[in-house]
């Protein structure tokens, strides 16, 4: 079981969290060559770091996770404020 | 081990022809060059030999033959599919299938079960009554029944599910089989290679050249490759093929896990899948349980199994068949799944001139393997989309014209 030191919830098995996508999308700029379908559907799935939002239901808190999709590696985890 | 095998191992002499060529050096050029040695790959130079004489074929694999999803699946055949697209795609799929031993002269270990999805509320209900009802009107034997027909076809099921969420009904699908996969794989290998199609295997595609005309160069470590024509089916790594020529795809990469216990008698004569408890079952020739489970929660490019796989996908299959909770558990791997936002696959050309997709096949890919293969080798023949894949062109993404599968998968996403 993999584990992570999270700050306020300390260690915790990383299956307690669900994860959202990493993407947030900017409004499309329609004036771009870019349809709206290849705005909404297309991804860039290819191993990398990148910066993702994982929800701890129980404590009801959000967490910006950075993790290696590659290696599964996660290098931090910090508390996500509005 | 079988005796006959054992004797082969004194033979110095080895009396069993090799299966498929092992070509060392690559040519200078190829007509087509597939990446992928796969079952997909390979049926497509198999149909591309046999259907329309193009036989100066490469078959490219950074790994060994079937060692990517093909022998990572759990080998199951069904075309209860929601969606008359899919419908009628899969089930040209099983009918290819129950040949495929003669036309292969291999045998693949085709088994017809029938399959039980468990339906164990309302909504799934209504959406097996839905499938039922699509794959009737296209002439594909599905019907919902009640629980008392599944405890008939599988009296070790316990269908009050240990008190919580009994089974309220099921979609059955006659057709539903099983096969071999890695069989499937060597089959078409050995086909397509005595009809002159080269595999080379341990040679990874590390580049894609394009010119005004379109593909014009593919590099591996051991040379590069003249061609106007590539078709990739790398399931589980498709983003990075793409990638190599410009393309972005809606694919995302997840894991997907599967197991097996120790071989145990024979008990089990049907296919039972659960997507409430996020699980499939059924029983190998070997008498291994073959199970399955729902997609890993997050993109990962790692073929690295889990031991809270385990541990959660025999819970749910214990509140089904309670008396396994003795049966140990043989063992445990992962794949990687090209997973769509509609559940569909990714088929036929490309905005790139000669740059061919066979992708997106999440958890849907070894029941298409005949049919995939078929297809594409029309597609890449004609260069137009066969009819039957028409509706799964990279560009119904760009057009909102999705094919929404998700209803019909095995198991929870």
């Amino acid at each position: 079981m993999k584990f992570f030191e999270f700050p306020l919830l300390g260690t915790r098995a990383i299956s307690e969290f669900v994860p959202a996508h990493d993407d947030v999308l900017e409004p499309i700029n329609l004036a771009d060559n870019i349809s709206a379908g290849d705005w909404v559907y297309e991804r860039d799935s290819v191993p990398k770091i990148t910066t993702e939002f994982w929800y701890h239901s129980t404590s009801q808190i959000w967490f910006k996770v950075e993790r290696n999709t590659g290696t599964n590696q996660i290098y931090s985890a910090e508390v996500l404020r509005e | 081990m079988s005796m006959r095998l054992l004797k082969y191992a004194f033979i110095e002499d080895y009396a069993e022809d090799n299966w498929f060529n092992t070509p060392s050096d690559l040519k200078a050029t190829y007509d087509v060059v597939i990446i992928g040695a796969g079952g997909h790959g390979l049926a497509c130079a198999h149909y591309l030999a046999q259907d329309h004489g193009i036989t100066n074929v490469a078959v490219l694999d950074s790994s060994y033959i079937g060692g990517g999803n093909t022998g990572r699946n759990t080998t199951i055949i069904r075309s209860n599919y929601l969606t008359p697209d899919g419908v009628k795609f899969y089930d040209q799929s099983i009918k290819l299938f129950k040949n495929l031993s003669c036309e292969l002269d291999t045998n693949i270990f085709f088994s017809e079960r029938g399959h039980y999805t468990l339906a164990h509320n309302t909504s799934t209900l209504r959406t097996a009554r839905w499938r039922a009802e699509v794959n009737k009107h296209l002439g594909i034997k599905s019907e919902v029944v009640s629980p008392d027909e599944v405890l008939r076809a599988c009296p070790e099921i316990q269908l009050d599910c240990g008190g919580s969420q009994a089974v309220e009904g099921a979609l059955y699908h006659e057709p539903g089989a099983v096969a071999r996969h890695d069989a499937v794989a060597w089959g078409y290998a050995k086909s397509a290679s005595a009809r002159g199609v080269e595999i080379h295997q341990h040679t990874p595609v590390t580049g894609i050249n394009t010119d005004a005309q379109g593909i014009s160069e593919v590099v591996t470590p051991k040379g590069v490759i003249k061609t106007r024509t590539v078709l990739s089916a790398v399931a589980g790594q498709t983003p990075s093929i793409t990638k190599m020529v410009g393309i972005k795809t809606p694919i995302e990469i997840f894991p997907l896990q599967a197991c097996v216990t120790e071989p145990i008698k024979p008990w089990l004569n049907t296919i039972i899948v659960s997507g409430s408890l996020h699980m499939y079952l059924s029983q190998s020739s070997r008498g291994e349980l073959v199970m399955g489970a729902a997609l890993d929660p997050m993109e990962l490019h790692s073929r690295r199994s889990t031991f809270e796989f385990v541990t959660g996908l025999c819970d749910q299959v214990l509140d089904l068949f309670p008396f396994l909770s003795g049966v140990k558990i043989n063992r445990q791997w992962a794949g990687m799944a090209d997973m769509t936002p509609d559940f569909a696959p990714i088929m036929g050309t490309t905005p790139v001139k000669g740059f061919f997709l066979d992708s997106g096949w999440g958890t849907w890919g070894f029941k298409a393997t005949p049919i995939s293969g078929k297809t594409m080798a029309n597609t890449i023949a004609t260069n137009l989309n066969d009819p039957l894949i028409q509706s799964f062109n990279l560009d119904r993404f760009k057009n909102f014209n999705l094919v929404g599968e998700k209803g019909a998968a095995a198991i929870g996403h």
